[in-house]
């Protein structure tokens, strides 16, 4: 055995690997303890047989980004290591997520919890910009949640760098209901920005409790958009019309939609209109909007330990058609049918497999 | 796991070399990597990848070859996996199916070339040279292909499991644009374009698992500003966090792969010794036989052992 293999047994044997909890595509994941310390952890196996032209790109971004960014705000990563032609990689265990927590309709949320999980939410997206990293699919269940309420941004398999700002990449990302107008007008250019869209809507979808804008397809995400918002003007965001798959929209006149999250209140009103310009341009950035008098005004955020958890275990789902690939489907494979969520607590079983699995499939 | 932005090779590891521990001669050593690189450098420039992807695979396989030995890993399966994890990890994806090709068509070039060339005067043998070489891409549903896949498939996951799975690569060629800024060498002609190849000439050597990329910015500005005869202030590495002992060293390695492979710029600058034809030849052909496997490299080794 040669030094790279005993080095990678070494890594092995750190972990215990426990009970399969979770299902994916191209991973299963295993509930696993440090054995030195008993330490709960996650152990996402990825599958080889099924990998067609090698390891999949979104393991491997995951383990890429993973592996330099490290911040309270960001699922860690613990140790990376093989067992014959498997790679297994080691992640901190999180109890639920995000939407676990905004579906859950025995919770009341103060205002005070949310602007808690916005400021963590925050703090790691801008730490994750700030390394020049774009996450590119930020939505309520990629944001986890330790066991201590610390929240936790999560799912790198479609992040990338943006370091060079002519580099042209795909506008198929983010999952439909947290994507901006600037990708379902086939932009290919873009920035930071892209990200504070998503956390823009996961800010309204706390206040609202049911998600802010849900298209069925593509076109109908604009006319939601749209609806909701008011059509832009080339005053509003110049240059939009230019975009690669511009098209006419029907006009909807100017709607002061922040009136419906009046119960944020004028802070916390304005953020979100900051979060959710129409122009990437003048969208707040993750840090400026870490600086917004939203964070400073009363009441003050609420300590991660006391914000609101599900009691009941967590209850299995479906996975969304775009999440089942690990990926997001192309715009013109899907059939308008979102589905994202297909669970009633009575007739499902218990199992904590479900955050696990729609984690890391 | 600490952060590693940028691993280097460690001393121990340079001087205890795998290939080497496994009686491969250091120089063989380094004529293998450099053949390997420039198969990743030909194959990316005809799969129009960016510079940067190739940099990338050039880098992941010279360190994969200081945890890992030439008579247990196949140089050009290394060397094709490489290029091919490198396309994904830096968001440029290539077909691999056109990736095998590329390689089919390299390799079947070097077979012809290794058949051995005749001729006399300059003119006569640039004709000689590719008189009787074809290539024919195989057919779709190739054997051949599947053969490729299974290869890189598995090198893949020993590439990544050997390396620990630290993937970043960090490279200079940002630094000398703004290293050229500062020097105020951005307006000199030819300055930029010449630091650019010769860090493109660096990553033929072990430069890049040597040294981090400010230094290797350095040299190659160094390097290319005595090419060039430009003057520049004393001292002016220091700016950059940069050593001379280091910066030199880096511009001796480059000078010398010129030299060694007969392909240095035609300034008249590098002296020494007129290259041997004969010997550089010698040198292309023993490096072909030795690209092909691990078995080649495994055969040559006990052929030299009894040799001795």
């Amino acid at each position: 055995m040669d030094l790279a293999a005993i080095e990678n047994q070494r890594r092995a044997d750190r972990w215990d690997k426990g009970i399969k909890i979770g299902e994916g595509t191209f991973a299963n994941v295993y509930k696993g303890t440090e054995k030195a310390t008993g330490r709960k952890v996650a152990i996402k196996k990825i599958k080889v047989g099924e990998m067609k032209d090698g390891l999949d790109m979104t393991a491997l971004r995951e383990v890429k980004f993973l592996q330099e960014l490290r911040h309270p705000n960001i699922i860690a990563l613990l140790d990376v290591f093989s067992v014959k032609q498997n790679i297994n990689l080691v992640l901190e265990f999180l109890d639920t997520d995000l939407e676990a927590v905004i579906r859950d309709k025995a919770l009341i949320f103060q205002n005070a919890d949310i602007k808690s999980w916005m400021a963590m939410s925050l703090r790691g997206l801008e730490y994750i910009h700030r390394n020049g990293v774009l996450h590119r699919d930020l939505k309520p269940n990629n944001l986890l949640i330790a066991s201590n309420g610390e929240l936790k941004i999560a799912d790198f398999g479609l992040a990338r760098e943006f370091g060079d700002a002519g580099s042209r990449m795909t506008c198929q990302v983010i999952t439909r209901w947290y994507r901006p107008p600037e990708l379902l007008f086939g932009a290919r250019y873009y920035s930071a920005a892209v990200d504070i869209w998503s956390i823009g809507t996961i800010f309204v979808e706390l206040i609202l409790r049911v998600p802010f804008l849900a298209g069925d397809t593509d076109i109908d995400q604009l006319k939601k958009t749209f609806h909701a918002m008011g059509t832009p003007t080339e005053q509003d965001w110049p240059g939009h019309t230019k975009l690669p798959d511009y098209h006419e929209t029907p006009q909807h006149p100017k709607n002061p939609w922040w009136n419906m999250i009046s119960s944020i209140g004028k802070e916390g009103q304005d953020l979100a209109r900051e979060l959710l310009r129409f122009d990437p341009l003048q969208r707040l950035s993750a840090v400026t909007a870490l600086h917004h008098e939203y964070f400073t005004a009363f009441p003050r955020p609420t300590p991660p330990i006391k914000l609101p958890k599900p009691l009941a275990e967590l209850r299995p789902r479906a996975l969304a058609p775009d999440e089942t690939q690990g990926k997001p489907i192309l715009s013109g494979t899907e059939n308008g049918v979102v589905k994202r969520k297909a669970e009633s607590p009575s007739t499902l079983g218990l199992d904590g497999k479900r955050i696990a699995r729609r984690l890391f499939a | 796991m600490p952060p590693t932005p940028h691993p280097l090779a460690t001393l121990s590891q340079i001087l205890h070399n795998p290939s080497c521990s496994d009686g491969l001669p250091k120089e063989i050593e380094s004529d293998l990597r450099t053949a390997a690189c420039m198969l990743i450098q030909e194959a990316g420039i005809m799969l129009d990848l960016p510079q940067s992807t190739i940099a990338t695979a050039q880098v992941l396989l010279h360190r994969f070859y200081y945890v890992s030995s030439m008579l247990s890993f196949g140089i050009t399966d290394i060397s094709i996996t490489s290029l091919y994890l490198s396309s994904k990890l830096c968001e440029t994806p290539i077909r691999l199916r056109d990736l095998i090709n590329a390689y089919m068509f390299l390799l079947a070039r070097i077979k012809h070339l290794s058949g051995g060339v005749s001729g006399k005067g300059k003119e006569k043998e640039n004709m000689k040279i590719w008189e009787g070489f074809s290539f024919e891409p195989p057919g779709f549903h190739d054997e051949v292909f599947w053969d490729w896949k299974d290869i890189i498939v598995s090198s893949e996951m020993q590439i990544l499991k050997r390396l620990g799975f630290n993937m970043q690569v960090d490279l200079p060629y940002s630094h000398v644009i703004n290293y050229c800024r500062i020097l105020d060498l951005v307006f000199e002609k030819d300055v930029a374009q010449s630091c650019w190849s010769i860090l493109n000439d660096a990553l033929l050597t072990p430069l890049y698992v040597y040294h981090p990329p400010h230094i290797l910015a350095c040299a190659s500005i160094l390097l290319t500003t005595r090419l060039l005869r430009i003057p520049l202030p004393d001292n002016w590495w220091v700016l950059f966090d940069a050593n001379h002992e280091d910066i030199w060293q880096c511009c001796g390695t480059i000078a010398n792969l010129w030299r060694e492979w007969g392909m240095e710029p035609h300034t008249g600058l590098i002296h020494g010794e007129r290259r041997d034809r004969r010997k550089v030849e010698d040198k292309w052909r023993r490096t072909w036989v030795l690209l092909e496997s691990k078995k080649a490299v495994r055969r040559w080794v006990e052929e030299n052992d009894q040799k001795a």
